[in-house]
């Protein structure tokens, strides 16, 4: 079987790393985890339970490899080939055309579950079957999902073995970079397949968590030969294009100026705080629509951005084009601290994923953007998202992950009003804030005016009276009359 | 004779593809057996294409071939698959339709 298939293919991302020769997967995230990629021309082997997505992984990779004109084939032993296809399709990958094209080969291996034996079997026509198109397409990697299926022909372990050893050989010959799936309950692969251990020059564990109402998919390296790699659980996602790894960041605490305080953006509102807003803090800016919230925050926002400062902003509630042309027409131009990358706008509809999705792309966000404030916009809209528990508890991580980060988290709530009118939305999220602005408006019976008050802010001397202010297109004006100089 | 309504009917032609696995051990038993078998039960009206999968990898995907050796008898209609080096001359005749003498 002596095959030529030239593995430096000049569209194959080949990194070097301590020696040995490294096949990227281009899975996002998963590259950095495994310090370049997967072993080339060797054998890596993906255990887990079903449904953690290992399946996945090993289509996501020869799919990304086939669009960057590496060919590859995908054997399934699990599923229908149509399936594979419709699964795909849901993700947004055309696996059709990718075929057509020549670098993506799609085999369903069924072989039905009672089959007539007499006499013994073995591998071989798989390897005939997968040499043919390899040699067909020119692949160079290839996935067989999943390697327990294919071994269940074979009764005897030691046969068993004697089948993975010739196939494990034949891709070695053939220098494939193979991914290889097994079922597994656990991180220590079963004695049945503790030999597959020893084949593999790679071995990852995928597994599934739900804690709190969150489902959480992790990966785990258990060895690389040869390489160092990330050696923690990586929670990772699958969303509508795909698999997304949390990226690693060594730095979990983003550098903060020495100051402890930075300006809210307006000079009488610092001085009603009693000095701006506690860096690494959280503050609540609660107010019945029209009230300036957006305004206010924006203000904040623009300041930062001024001072070099980065800000995250989460918006539920427009797109950044929207917002842009609102903050405009009040006078705050967004621009500038967007084009400079110094603002960040994620502006996403609640409904459209699930709270750990939702989750997933903010702490990502903030460790990738790595910003010194993060505005939300709005706590309200949240429990949209999955309920009023659930929304809670997605709070609670977001100000959790700020405060760890040391990251000033300015979180804006549509009250639904109530005597003081700043009631939360009863999202009990109160316990977590430390600054609370009430923005109200004040009938006066002649005049509807607007007036905010500072309900709380935790160790800090500030104003507890209520201090009108204006909003108009030169943003929000406090009536100095009110204000105390500190 | 006794004949079951399944089994050969002492007239019916069968028409065999053998897939092997190029020359070796396995494909060369596997060969053995099944001319042994037709000889003894079906001489004179039995057709055997050996096929190796490694010249012919697309006969081999088109019927789903990953083990071998891998008996398919293609007629009488309807397909049946044996997969081995059909040791079990017992299992064989029963599997594939040929009454035993």
């Amino acid at each position: 079987m002596g095959n030529q298939i030239n593995l430096s293919n000049q569209n194959s991302p080949l990194k070097q790393s301590r020696g040995i020769e490294k096949v990227a997967t281009e899975i996002d995230g998963l590259d950095d985890i495994l310090k370049g990629g997967l072993p080339a021309g060797r054998t890596t082997l993906v255990s887990g339970g079903p449904g953690t997505g290992k399946s996945l992984l090993g289509l996501e990779f020869i799919y990304r490899g086939a669009l960057s004109g590496n060919p590859g084939i995908f054997i399934t032993f699990e599923e229908t080939k149509e399936n594979v296809r419709q699964n795909a399709f849901t993700l947004g990958w055309d696996l059709d055309t990718l075929e057509r094209s020549g670098n993506f080969s799609l085999i369903e291996g069924q072989v039905p579950p009672n089959i007539l034996l007499s006499g013994d079997f073995d591998l071989k026509g798989l390897l005939a079957v997968i040499e043919g198109k390899a040699r067909e397409i020119g692949a160079d990697r290839i996935v067989i999902d999943a390697i327990d299926i294919l071994m269940r022909f074979f009764n005897d372990p030691k046969e068993q073995q004697d089948e993975m050893l010739i196939l494990h050989k034949w891709l070695t010959d053939q220098q494939m970079s193979a991914i290889l799936t097994v079922k597994s309950a656990n991180d220590k692969l079963s004695s049945e397949y503790s030999y597959l251990d020893f084949l593999a020059d790679c071995v990852m564990y995928v597994d599934q968590r739900i804690r709190q109402q969150v489902n959480t998919k992790r990966l785990r390296v258990i060895k690389y030969r040869g390489s160092s790699y990330g050696a923690n659980e990586y929670p990772f996602l699958v969303s509508d294009r795909g698999i997304h790894f949390s990226p690693i960041s060594e730095v979990e605490m983003t550098y903060q100026t020495d100051s402890q305080r930075v300006s809210s953006g307006d000079r009488l509102l610092d001085a009603i705080l009693g000095g701006g807003y506690q860096t690494g803090s959280c503050i609540l800016i609660s107010g019945l629509t029209g009230t300036g919230k957006t305004c206010m925050a924006n203000i904040f926002a623009r300041s930062a951005c001024e001072k070099g400062q980065k800000v995250l902003y989460i918006n539920y509630e427009e797109s950044q084009a929207g917002m842009v042309a609102g903050m405009e027409s009040l006078g705050i131009d967004l621009l500038p601290a967007i084009n400079e990358s110094a603002l960040e706008v994620l502006s996403m509809m609640p409904e459209s994923m699930g709270i750990e999705a939702h989750l997933f792309y903010i702490i990502n966000a903030l460790r990738r953007f790595q910003p010194q404030h993060l505005v939300l916009d709005a706590v309200s809209a949240c429990k949209r998202i999955g309920g009023e528990s659930a929304a809670f508890d997605f709070l609670l991580r977001i100000v959790d992950t700020c405060k760890k980060m040391n990251i000033t988290a300015v979180l804006i709530n549509q009250a639904e009003g109530g005597p003081a009118g700043h009631d939360f939305s009863g999202i009990g999220v109160s316990s977590i804030i430390d600054t609370i602005i009430s923005l109200q408006y004040r009938d006066t019976g002649e005049e509807l005016n607007r007036a905010l008050v500072v309900v709380k802010s935790r160790q800090t001397r500030h104003s507890n009276k209520y201090h009108q202010y204006v909003l108009s297109d030169q943003g929000i004006q406090i009536d100095p009359g009110s204000v105390e100089k500190h | 004779m006794n004949y079951s309504s399944d089994a050969d009917s002492g007239n019916e032609e069968f028409a065999f593809q053998l897939f092997v696995a190029g020359e070796e051990r396995h494909s060369d038993e596997a060969k053995q057996n099944l001319i042994q078998i037709c000889e003894s039960h079906i001489k004179g009206r039995y057709e055997i294409q050996v096929v190796d999968v490694f010249k012919s990898f697309d006969l081999a995907l088109e019927n789903s071939i990953f083990l071998t050796p891998a008996l398919i008898r293609i007629s009488p209609r309807p397909q049946i698959t044996i997969y081995g080096t059909l040791s079990d001359t017992e299992k064989v005749l029963k599997a594939v339709g040929i009454e035993g003498n």
